[in-house]
C-alpha cells in the first residue's frame, strides 16, 4: 500500500477551543442505529457523550470535522473497536482496516483528549473515523 | 578607468551619457584601492570558455518573455525564501557566498518555512572544499566545485564562522552532527529553465563579468559602460527577474549598505549573467533538528502511518521499522506535545528516527 502523507498544517498558537467535561446520557434506540457496527457486529457505546448533541447521522461519503474536541474514549476486549466521542457530533469508531493504524488513531485521540486539543478527522461512508489531525 | 579610488563622477556622467538605467554613488568599495577591490572578484571559469566568451553567449541568449511554465516577475525576497545579505571582505571568495546563498534559500523552500533560521558555512564552503580544490583568496574558484562540496555537506556558520583571509579548514568538534547537504546540481543554460527553477525551487548561483563601473552601483537596471573596462568575474546568487523590464534580480556579497541594500538588478545578457546558471536540485533531509515543538499529530487507518509536525520544518514521518520502534515513537512524540517540551529529533530522509525530548 502507498502511504499517504499529511496535506494540513496547524493553526497559528493558541487557537482552538477547550471544552470542559461533559454528563454522560444513555442514546436512544434511535440513534444507537446510527453508529456503525464493524465487523461481526462489534459493540458499541450506548451513552451519548453530551447532554446537547445527538448522534450524528452518518453521512454518504467522505466527511471532513474540523476544529472537533475529543471529550470522551470508548473501548472493549474487542480487535480493532475503540471509539471517539466529538463535542457536538457524538461517537465516532475508529476505522478497523489495521491493527496498527487503530492503535495509532486511538492513541493521538488520547493525546488529544489529554491537552484539549482541537481535531480535525475524516469519516467514510462506513460511519467510520479513517484519519486524524491534532493541532 | 580603472582609477584607487574609483572617480565615481566621471562613471555618473558616462551612465548619463549613454543613458544607461541606474546610478552610481561613492561606498565603501568605490573608496577602496584597485587591488583590495579586485581580489573580491573570484569567479574563475574552468578550462573551456572564458568569461569573455560566457558574455558573448549571454549576449545572443534567447528570452520567451512572458512565457507558460514561469510568471513573467518574480522575486524570491518577497516569499521569504531569501537569507541575510552578508559581506565576504577583501577575499575572492564570492563563488562560496553566491552557492550558498542559493542552498540556504532552497532549505527555506523544500521545508516551506520563510522564516527558518539557517546559515550555512561559507568558510568550509571556500576555506575546506575550496582549499582542497587548490582555490585560495587570489585564485577565486568556480561553483560546480563548490556545489559539489555542498553534496558532501556544509555545517552551520556557528561551527565554522566566515573570516576573510586564506586559512585552514578550522571545524567544530561535533561538525559531522550539524551538516546540511544537497541532492544534486544543475547547470542551466536555457533562460526559460532558469525562470522555472527560479520560481519553483528556489534562487539560483550565477557568474558575470564585473566591469569597473559596477562597483559604484547603487539603484536601477545595470548594464555595463565596457569603456570602464573588465575588473574580473564575480559570483552571486540571482533570487528574481523581471520579463516586462528584463533584469535579473541578484543577491551580491558586498554587505547591505552596497547597492539595494546589498542586491541589484542586472539587464538580461549583459556581462555573461545568464550564460549559464546554477541551481539546487534538493535538500537531503538528514540531520539533527533541535529545539522543535511538537504543534501537530496524524495517523490514518494504514499500517504504521503516523507523522509529528515540527515546529520550523513541518510534518514528518515517524520510523515504522518494527511495530515496537513506531509505537515508542509515537508515544514520545505525544508525551512531548501534551507537556508542550521542546524536542530535538534525527531525521533520516525526512523520516525520525530518534527523538530526544
Amino acid at each position: 500500500m502507498t502511504d499517504t502523507a499529511p496535506t494540513h498544517v496547524p493553526p497559528p498558537a493558541g487557537v482552538g477551543i477547550h471544552v470542559q467535561s461533559l454528563s454522560l446520557q444513555v442514546l436512544s434506540t434511535d440513534e444507537l442505529k446510527l453508529l456503525p457496527a464493524g465487523p461481526g457486529k462489534q459493540a458499541m457505546p450506548a451513552h451519548s457523550v453530551t447532554g446537547v448533541a445527538k448522534q450524528a447521522a452518518v453521512a454518504a461519503g467522505t466527511t471532513w470535522q474540523s476544529q472537533k474536541n475529543i471529550v470522551n474514549q470508548w473501548t472493549i476486549n474487542q480487535d480493532r473497536n475503540s471509539w471517539i466521542g466529538v463535542a457536538g457530533i457524538g461517537w465516532q469508531k475508529l476505522s478497523t482496516a489495521s491493527d496498527s493504524g487503530c492503535v495509532a488513531l486511538s492513541m493521538i485521540s488520547g493525546n488529544a483528549l489529554i491537552t484539549k486539543a482541537s481535531v480535525s478527522y475524516r469519516t467514510e461512508a462506513d460511519g467510520m473515523v479513517h484519519e486524524i489531525y491534532v493541532f | 578607468m580603472a582609477e584607487s579610488p574609483l572617480n565615481v563622477a566621471a562613471i555618473t556622467s558616462r551612465v548619463h551619457v549613454l543613458g544607461l538605467k541606474w546610478l552610481a554613488k561613492d561606498n565603501e568599495l568605490t573608496a577602496l584601492a584597485e587591488p583590495e577591490r579586485h581580489i573580491r572578484l573570484g569567479a574563475t571559469p574552468p578550462a573551456g570558455k572564458t568569461l569573455a566568451e560566457r558574455e558573448a553567449a549571454a549576449a545572443v541568449q534567447a528570452h520567451a518573455l512572458a512565457a507558460a511554465g514561469y510568471p513573467a516577475a518574480y522575486d524570491a525576497r518577497t516569499k521569504g525564501w531569501v537569507t541575510p545579505v552578508e559581506d565576504q571582505g577583501g577575499c575572492g571568495s564570492c563563488v562560496a557566498f553566491g552557492t550558498t546563498a542559493a542552498v540556504e534559500s532552497a532549505v527555506r523552500v523544500a521545508n516551506n518555512n520563510p522564516n527558518l533560521a539557517v546559515d550555512l558555512s561559507e568558510a568550509q564552503v571556500f576555506y575546506c572544499y575550496g582549499k582542497a580544490a587548490g582555490a585560495t583568496c587570489g585564485t577565486g574558484w568556480w561553483p560546480d566545485g563548490a556545489l559539489n562540496g555542498f553534496k558532501t555537506g556544509v555545517v552551520d556558520a556557528a561551527c565554522f564562522p566566515y573570516t576573510a583571509g586564506d586559512q585552514n579548514c578550522n571545524l567544530c568538534g561535533n561538525w559531522k552532527d550539524r551538516l546540511t547537504a544537497i541532492t544534486g546540481w544543475t547547470a542551466i543554460t536555457n533562460t526559460s529553465a532558469m525562470k522555472t527553477q527560479i520560481s519553483s525551487k528556489g534562487p539560483v548561483s550565477a557568474c558575470f563579468t564585473v566591469y569597473n563601473d559596477f562597483f559604484a552601483y547603487s539603484t536601477g537596471i545595470y548594464s555595463p559602460d565596457v569603456q570602464s573596462g573588465v575588473a574580473g568575474g564575480h559570483c552571486v546568487c540571482v533570487v528574481g527577474y523581471n520579463d516586462a523590464e528584463k533584469y535579473w534580480i541578484c543577491k551580491n556579497s558586498w554587505g547591505a549598505n552596497w547597492g539595494e541594500s546589498g542586491f541589484f538588478c542586472i539587464a538580461y545578457n549583459v556581462c555573461g549573467i545568464d550564460s549559464e546558471m546554477w541551481g539546487i536540485n534538493g535538500i537531503v533531509d538528514t540531520g539533527w533538528r533541535n529545539n522543535q515543538v511538537i504543534r501537530g499529530l496524524w495517523a490514518i487507518d494504514q499500517d504504521f502511518n503516523a507523522w509529528a509536525y515540527l515546529s520550523d520544518y513541518g510534518w514528518k514521518k515517524l520510523s515504522n521499522n518494527s511495530d515496537n520502534i513506531f509505537y515508542d515513537m509515537l508515544t514520545q512524540v505525544m508525551a512531548a506535545k501534551a507537556a508542550g517540551h521542546a524536542v530535538s529529533v534525527h531525521l533520516t530522509n525526512g523520516v525520525i528516527d530518534q527523538i530526544y525530548s
